[in-house]
């Protein structure tokens, strides 16, 4: 048999073979009607996410503007979701306060998520030796406090920004990925793929990162997409109490919070920034579920 | 017996943990800039009043040390006075939780009864009309904060209907209970006291409901994808099979095995409701621990933060051994499986 | 075995079944007019391999399909009475007292969270053998129940839960739970594939006997076609959602007509000779877009004109050796033309 041939058989093979999973990808996903929405959803908020000076009507609201004779306006039709105390047009600031949401939800996730991930693959490989007790009493204790918590008592320590009510969350839910592969990989471990690749001479590094890791990474990735949505909950509620961007920057949870001191008068200005925190984490959450069922009938 | 064993050996871990947890929050709390000093006695206090404060409470010393002094008064209940009240934390706490628990009774009640309700209805006509709504708006549950719902609440009750009164936990004017239990309305109904019984739940109802909405929309989410899982299982077909009515079989053959992921999600939900609370309580200015604990972060109130955070994990450490205990008992094979054939 | 009587009505009617499952792409046709008729005291084999609609042809006579399942047209008669449009409260009586069924893994098959004892009993108690309220006569009937069934300590076994018993054990009780609430049939859905080889031949004899004790008729579902013969009269073999042959068991293995039954015998290795698998190429059609005519076609060596156009009644090469093959239409005088792969 020509092995020459045979390989680059493959080599076109796997090409082609990788639209074709990308497309079947794509049946599985669709199928759920729910999912798509989400899907469209994510896009859009993404996009206004990244351009919202080309999609808001008044970007220069964003900042720190006074316009004291257009305050406080009802919804109308230059104004379409009315103005704030000092005359800004509320719209454009929901518009723009998008980034700062997702920043959040990625941020968390991107830092949380590989030390997590980490700890809980040694912790899995290392499974049923002293530092693996050792690390997983640490992720227990970062776990004993509810997440909203913990990230409240750290953001008391630094000053209120959004970068450090990020890390504030991050500090707390890194815990629960290393929890959730720990579980994964100490089941693996033991499955016979891996004793095997053992005794085969491989090394350390392999075993964890070639062999456990592709089993984790189907809840891995189910998590990261549900995550979005309550990560990005979590630092609306850090901003509605103070602890997260500071005016003027134009955030989602201020804005609740400084509609709310203003009740009952002046209502589109908690409603709708409250509104746009349901459609963010709304569109993600629906995302994230039509993605872990896909990756759950994949698996079946 | 091995359960005993199993629970006093859980214990003594949680012991560890929350010992490791007072480490972890003592250090943060210490290492807030600023000097607490100033912060405690207001920035004209005088240079010597200053030094005696900090001599009192041991700021001089190292962060050990600082620790062990802490934990020695900490096991006796001793959390050191609070700056922001200027009274001892312990009794603030032991004033103001008792709101936050009536409160979380409440969410607590509704999170299981409408949400597990809900679940059964829609997973035993799974595509039906009432199992589509009820995915639908769970989804929006989901989706928004409690404080949004607690604005809303606000907005629609009380400012716009005047149904329920807006902020607090009585009207003023009207005689708390005698304490028996510090739940008003209990109290209330105990004592006789129907007019202060009433008056509270009219207080906490929107609060509390606004609380356990994210959590009812999770419970129905989780009991109908449980028990629709179930339902697809052969065992199912093989008791329908024998005679027995699809009623019984949904609401005893179906529930139980379907009830154990279930019973962890609220019962987390539920130990976490002690922090989450901070956020009702603030809309509605609950008087509660929760937002006690809120006050002393932004005041940066160091013995209040430890003190209340102490008290959250303790509360939260005991939920996850209930969690284990309840699983142990509805599960069999867990209880069961050192002692197998 | 003894030639069964079939001089009688039968006990159960399956005419003409057509049931569908709604999947990813579309409908699944997969019983595709499925006829079928059992005697009283009759013991019949349905013979297929994996993916057939076995399993699905009999949940529906007791009515457990999935969901997903529909069904189009047809009538399962159960005594003169059809099955699919009986009202929830006779069907649960049949359910109760008639009819039974024991699933292929009795690990799936009992509820985990409960013990054997506790199902079996509640079973009993809507059976009605004995007084409800009576829980000492429950109890003992329980307790009966397992003794027949060949059960060490079966009071032990009350109150033991499923995963602490073995496979054996576990398949002794769904047989226990059946035979409860059966008097007139019972169906066996591959009832000893999950277990150990040594004891199989002791659950299948076990099954034997009780359903002869008691005069019942037996459906049991094999993809063994040993198995098949040692246990009943009559033997049906299925292929992709329809019966092909269906003959007394002693004339489908001396003389298998249907070319899906010849390849099946063919493929069982024997112990005389050639180590050579014949097997039969291909595999089963798709169910969601099924050929119009004869579904092995795709797969016939003898396919031709009027097999792939509509699909073959059953004929009756006499002796009521019935076979759905355009080969046996004596009209069209096939015979002449199918060459020599028998014998």
């Amino acid at each position: 048999m020509n092995t020459d041939v045979s390989v680059s058989k493959i080599k076109i093979n796997s090409a082609s073979a990788w639209w074709n999973s990308v497309k079947r990808n794509w049946y599985m996903f669709s199928r759920n009607k729910i999912s798509v929405v989400g899907l469209v959803g994510v896009i859009l908020v993404v996009l206004i996410a990244i351009l919202p000076q080309y999609i808001a009507p008044f970007p220069e609201h964003a900042a720190a503007f006074t316009n004291f004779g257009d305050a406080n306006l009802p919804p109308n039709s230059e104004y379409l979701l009315g103005t704030d105390s000092t005359g800004r047009d509320v719209l454009s600031r929901i518009i723009f306060s998008f980034r700062g949401a997702l920043t959040m939800g990625v941020g968390v996730i991107l830092i949380a998520a590989p030390i997590g991930v980490i700890m809980g693959l040694f912790a899995g490989y290392f499974s049923g030796r002293f530092i693996s007790s050792v690390i997983m009493r640490i992720v227990d204790i970062f776990l004993s406090l509810p997440s909203l918590v913990l990230a409240l008592a750290v953001s008391a320590i630094l000053s209120p920004t959004l970068f450090n009510s990020m890390m504030a969350i991050t500090v707390s839910w890194w815990a629960w990925y290393a929890r959730l592969v720990y579980g994964t990989a100490s089941s693996v471990r033991n499955e016979y793929y891996v004793k095997s690749a053992e005794l085969l001479g491989a090394s350390r590094a392999h075993i964890i990162f070639r062999e456990i890791l592709p089993n984790c990474w189907s809840v891995i990735l189910t998590k990261m997409t549900l995550d979005m949505g309550v990560v990005i909950l979590m630092g609306a509620s850090l901003s509605f109490v103070g602890l997260g961007a500071q005016p003027p920057q134009p955030d989602l949870g201020t804005m609740v919070s400084e509609g709310y001191k203003l009740l009952p008068n002046s209502w589109w200005l908690t409603i709708f920034p409250a509104a746009a925190i349901m459609l963010i984490v709304l569109s993600f959450n629906l995302f994230g579920d039509g993605i872990g069922d896909m990756l759950k009938t994949k698996e079946e | 017996m091995h359960g005993i064993k199993y629970i006093i050996k859980r214990l003594a871990w949680s012991i560890v943990v929350l010992l490791g947890l007072s480490v972890l929050i003592f250090v943060i709390a210490r290492v807030i800039p600023g000097d607490p000093a100033s912060m405690a006695l207001g920035p004209t206090a005088s240079e010597e009043a200053k030094e005696l404060f900090r001599k009192e409470n041991n700021l001089d010393e190292p962060l050990p040390v600082q620790y062990i002094y802490w934990l020695g008064d900490a096991v006796k209940g001793d959390f050191g006075k609070s700056t922001h009240t200027k009274r001892p934390v312990s009794q603030d706490i032991k004033e103001l939780l008792p709101a936050t628990v009536e409160l979380i009774i409440l969410a607590a009640a509704l999170e299981i009864i409408i949400g597990i309700g809900l679940g059964i209805l829609s997973a035993s006509k799974p595509g039906g009309m009432l199992d589509n709504s009820v995915r639908v708006t769970s989804y929006l549950g989901i989706a928004t904060p409690s404080f949004v719902w607690g604005i809303l609440f606000m907005l629609v009750f009380s400012y716009w209907t005047g149904l329920l009164p807006t902020v607090g936990r009585l009207t003023r004017g009207i005689t708390p209970p005698r304490t028996i239990t510090g739940l008003f309305v209990f109290d209330g109904l105990l004592t006789g006291n129907f007019e202060a019984a009433w008056d509270t739940f009219k207080h906490i109802i929107m609060p509390g409901t606004a609380l356990a909405l994210t959590g009812i929309a999770q419970t129905a989410r989780m009991t109908r994808s449980s028990m629709v899982d179930n339902m697809d299982k052969d065992f199912v077909a093989s008791e329908i099979a024998s005679g027995i009515p699809k009623r019984k079989v949904i609401s005893l053959y179906v529930l139980r095995p379907s009830s154990i992921p279930v019973v962890s999600i609220i019962a987390l939900d539920i130990a976490a409701m002690l922090g989450n609370a901070f956020m009702v309580e603030q809309v509605f200015s609950y008087p509660g621990v929760s937002k006690y604990c809120l006050a002393a972060i932004l005041n940066k109130d160091l013995n209040a933060i430890v003190g209340v955070v102490m008290v959250i994990g303790i509360a939260f450490l005991l939920v996850n051994i209930f969690v284990d205990i309840m699983s142990a008992f509805l599960d069999p094979r867990i209880r069961l499986k050192e002692n197998s054939a | 075995m003894a030639d069964v009587l079939d001089q009688k009505k039968p006990i159960l009617d399956i005419k003409n079944l057509y049931i569908n499952y709604k999947a990813f792409g579309g409908l699944c046709y997969v019983i595709n007019g499925l006829s079928l008729q059992v005697f009283p005291g009759e013991k019949i084999a349905l013979v297929g391999e994996s993916g057939c609609g076995k399993t699905t042809t009999v949940k529906s006579i007791l009515r457990v399909l999935p969901r997903q399942a529909r069904i189009p047209g047809g009538s399962i008669l159960y005594n003169d009475q059809d099955i699919l449009k009986m009202k929830k409260s006779q069907l649960n009586r049949v359910r109760k007292r008639e009819l039974s069924m024991i699933f292929q893994d009795p690990t799936a098959a009992l509820n985990p969270v409960f013990t054997v004892g506790y199902q079996l009993s509640d079973i009993i108690k809507y059976a009605e053998i004995v007084d409800k309220r009576d829980r000492n006569a429950v109890k003992r009937k329980a307790v009966q129940a397992l003794k027949d069934c060949s059960m060490p300590d079966p009071e032990r076994i009350m109150e033991n839960y499923p995963f602490q018993l073995s496979g054996g054990m576990r398949q002794r009780v769904c047989i226990a739970m059946a035979l409860a609430t059966a008097s007139n049939l019972m169906i066996a859905d591959e009832p000893t594939t999950n277990l150990d080889v040594t004891i199989q031949d002791q659950v299948l004899k076990l099954i034997r006997e009780l359903t002869e004790e008691k005069g019942m008729s037996l459906i049991l579902i094999t993809h063994s076609i040993g198995v098949a013969r040692m246990m009943a009269d009559r033997i049906c073999v299925m292929y992709a959602g329809n019966i092909v042959e269906n003959a007394k068991s002693k004339k489908i293995l001396e003389n298998p007509l249907h070319p899906y039954t010849i390849g099946l015998m063919d493929s069982i290795p024997k112990l005389t000779g050639d180590s050579i698998f014949s097997g039969i190429p291909g595999t089963l059609p798709s169910y969601q877009n099924p050929p119009p005519g004869c579904r092995f076609s795709d797969r016939c060596p003898h396919v031709h004109a009027p097999c792939i156009e509509k699909y073959p009644p059953s004929f009756d090469t006499g002796d009521g050796h019935m076979v759905a093959c355009y080969l046996y239409d004596k009209e069209h005088l096939l015979l002449n033309k199918k060459g020599n792969s028998e014998q």
